[in-house]
């Protein structure tokens, strides 16, 4: 009796709580602020994909984790400051790759630009004789200079500023610097060091200018020209603010889905989905009858639970992670009728309803676990080998199998038990839909 | 009902099905997704016809217009395929950049001045190798898990038999059957319908793996307890007992997800068209092979060992 109270409560709880989850207005009515929606993957609400590839041949292989991790954090802050609504990077679990989503960015261009620049800035000193001849500039080489000691790394600020004093009507961007103590020690050493010398700003390897020193700089402020247009100037600023790319990386494969399509998308899912379930609902009226009712009533239980724990977890909704969703409601149904067919054979060799529910569920236990256990393995194979939208599919497919065994043994059985306890336990010809 | 009787039926139709889906696997060849292969697909919608009646230039359809402006910018062959609706195109080339297309859309906007991109993916092609060695990794592993659960699960399996071959005949099923099968079908509608080898098909793979064994798990949890109550006398009889009396429940069990997947094949839209379809014939090739494949296998394997038993 206890044991039966228990179950009753957890069925009425999570059937409450996935209808407060699922209907907003049911979240408004009953007090509750907080807005659950439905996590949305880029293929649905429009955005872009981008995956790099990281070049790990320079690192050692106990620090390429923290290398790719470095990666994630650098591209993290540079697109904070594009101001992307929750834009999502990760990196893969063999640190090869990163990957980079965006959701809702018109200008791709201008974050491919921003992202996948390492964005190395260097001072480097003249080497008489290669890069300067007669202490005179003579080459725009990168390996004709040497390294000063002194890179972005050393920058505490660096923000876009418009060239001082100059009566043009446009006036060039530059980059304004500020280092920190340590930046500032050695720029005033290398300066020193180079007094009446070009001194060279590198920008991955690329000369950005060479200005000559005239006099030895013991200031934490600095500018670099360099010819930029306003993009690239702020292009810069944001990479120098946000650090250098701990590694090169190479943009290996891109993914723009306007929105138009995401929502097409989305409104064909829901309804191949809802045709789906009535399909499923309309053959087990037919075929089961009167347990095939009940069955349903378990089966949208089923679907709305699942898709209060997506949006509870939260799980990030894509495409294939919908096919497997809907696909999982036609798998759920599956332990209903295996119980049902027992249930009938029981009945039909003349034991009491009752006790022909209890053994239909008690028999088919053993077929029902293994079959959905095969499943939730492939599940977990496809998880851990899949790329981000087989992921998807992977995780709706697999929570579907655990959800639909908690609904099939706890909800259908306890409906099934209460209905038979009724005047209802005297039409057998209800119970028995089916039977030759 | 005497299903076993008929058992050189069943594995002939099975074997025939067989071979002829090896001959179309290696008679056609399969078109690879650009995430195996590397590539570009663009998908625009173009407008209605009178936004370009004007600039199009004379006796030049849309689509012709779209691939030479497409050489013309990006230098790259491209294919243009219809979308679904009659104004949508998906063009696929080799890899081409963001700002390459980009420059190929403003060009393309001067005859055509309601063009809209709705989906680009471009990847390179270093990226397909890894793909492939995952997926084919993945099969594997999955194979040997379901043998390996199979085994353990029915480790209580009373003689003849034993758990091991319950397993092996299962998966065999699976292998031999359903993804030769599948494969060879998928082959025929990447041959004329231009689907293709991509992520998608592989879940699609891989999830049958799972779903198909479900019908021979319950007839061999039966075959199991009839065994149980019966005992080792006329193996033959118990084994087509037990799948005479699960046969409803394993086309039942199907049939609701032939509900569902045939509700999302027809309207769930272009992009999963063919992952759904790949499940539909998967699921169906699968139940068959349940049924028909499976059991009698099993009954065939032991036959064998009891052939041979007096010999030793």
């Amino acid at each position: 009796m206890f044991k039966k109270i228990i179950t009753i409560s957890l069925i009425v709880i999570a059937l409450v709580g996935a209808v407060v989850v699922d209907f907003p207005s049911v979240a408004k009515f009953v007090g509750i602020k907080k807005e659950f929606k439905i996590h949305q993957g880029l293929d649905l609400q429009g955005g872009t994909q981008l995956v790099y590839q990281t070049d790990l041949s320079k690192v050692k292989s106990a620090d390429q984790a923290n290398a790719t991790q470095g990666v994630v954090e650098v591209i993290d802050r540079r697109i904070n400051a594009l101001g992307v609504t929750e834009p999502v990077i990760q990196k893969t679990r063999d640190n090869s790759r990163v990957i980079v989503e965006l959701p809702g960015v018109k200008d791709i261009d201008a974050a491919i630009k921003l992202i996948g620049e390492t964005a190395q800035l260097e001072f480097r000193e003249g080497i008489e004789g290669k890069s300067l001849k007669d202490g005179k500039f003579n080459s725009s080489n990168y390996d004709d200079w040497k390294d000063a000691g002194l890179t972005g790394a050393h920058f505490a600020k660096a923000e876009v500023q418009f060239k001082q004093g100059q009566v043009a009507v446009v006036s060039e961007p530059e980059i304004g610097i500020t280092f920190d103590p340590e930046g500032r020690k050695i720029f005033a050493e290398v300066t020193g060091r180079n007094v009446g010398k070009p001194l060279a700003i590198f920008l991955d390897k690329n000369m950005l200018s060479a200005p000559t020193v005239n006099e030895k700089i013991d200031s934490e402020s600095a500018v670099i020209s360099g010819n930029f247009d306003l993009q690239s100037a702020k292009t810069l600023a944001i990479q120098l603010n946000a650090g250098a790319l701990p590694v090169p990386v190479t943009l290996i494969s891109q993914n723009n889905v306007g929105a138009t399509l995401g929502t097409e998308t989305v409104q064909k899912s829901i309804v191949a989905g809802v045709l789906g379930l009535l399909l499923v609902i309309l053959f087990m009226l037919i075929y089961y009858r009167l347990p095939g009712f009940l069955a349903s009533l378990a089966l949208i239980f089923y679907a709305l639970l699942s898709i209060a724990i997506f949006i509870a977890i939260p799980v990030t909704l894509t495409l294939p992670g919908i096919a497997g969703f809907v696909l999982s409601i036609g798998m759920a149904i599956d332990a209903n009728i295996l119980i049902f067919e027992r249930m009938k054979e029981e009945l039909r060799s003349g034991a009491p309803l009752i006790s022909a529910i209890d053994t239909g569920f008690n028999r088919a236990w053993t077929s029902i676990r293994d079959s959905n256990f095969s499943s939730l393995i492939t599940a977990v194979i496809l998880y851990y080998f899949g790329s981000g939208m087989i992921k998807g599919f992977a995780v709706t497919l697999g929570i579907g199998i655990l959800v639909s065994l908690f609904t099939a043994l706890t909800v259908t059985h306890t409906i099934l038990r209460a209905v038979a306890g009724t005047g209802l336990k005297n039409k057998l010809s209800w119970w028995m839909g089916g039977v030759k | 009902m005497n299903i076993v009787r008929a058992t050189k039926i069943w594995l002939g139709i099975s074997s025939v099905m067989v071979v002829l889906s090896l001959v179309c696997i290696f008679t056609f060849r399969y078109h690879l997704g650009i995430d195996f292969a590397g590539g570009t697909a663009l998908e625009i919608q173009v407008g209605s016809p009178d936004t370009y009646t004007q600039t199009l230039p004379a006796e030049t359809t849309v689509s012709e217009y779209l691939v030479t402006s497409y050489k013309a910018t990006t230098s790259q062959d491209a294919v243009a395929q219809g979308a679904g609706a009659s104004d949508r195109f998906i063009l696929r080339s080799k890899a081409i950049t963001n700002n390459q297309k980009n420059a190929w859309i403003t060009r393309a906007k001067a005859v055509l001045p309601n063009l809209a991109e709705l989906q680009f993916t471009s990847v390179s092609p270093t990226v397909g190798a890894d793909v492939v060695r995952k997926a084919i990794l993945a099969v594997i592993v999955a194979m040997l898990a379901i043998l390996l659960y199979l085994a353990y699960a029915f480790r209580k399996v009373p003689k003849p038999t034993n758990s091991w071959r319950f397993g092996a005949t299962a998966v065999a099923a699976l292998l031999a059957h359903d993804v030769i099968i599948l494969l060879g079908v998928y082959s025929l509608l990447s041959h004329f319908f231009g689907a293709e080898i991509d992520s998608m098909f592989i879940t699609a793979l891989l999830t049958l793996l799972g779903f198909s064994v479900h019908d021979t798990i319950v007839t061999y949890d039966r075959l199991r307890e009839n065994l149980i109550k019966r005992g080792a006398v006329n193996f033959e009889q118990t084994v087509n007992d037990s799948i005479v009396e699960t046969i409803t429940r394993s086309i039942n069990t199907t049939f609701t997800l032939v509900l569902v997947l045939l509700a999302m094949t027809l309207m769930g839209g272009r992009t999963t068209f063919f992952f759904t379809l790949s499940l539909l014939v998967g699921v169906i090739v699968g139940t068959y092979s349940s049924i028909f494949v499976a059991s009698p296998l099993l009954l065939l394997w032991q036959k064998a060992v009891d052939r041979q038993k007096p010999a030793q």
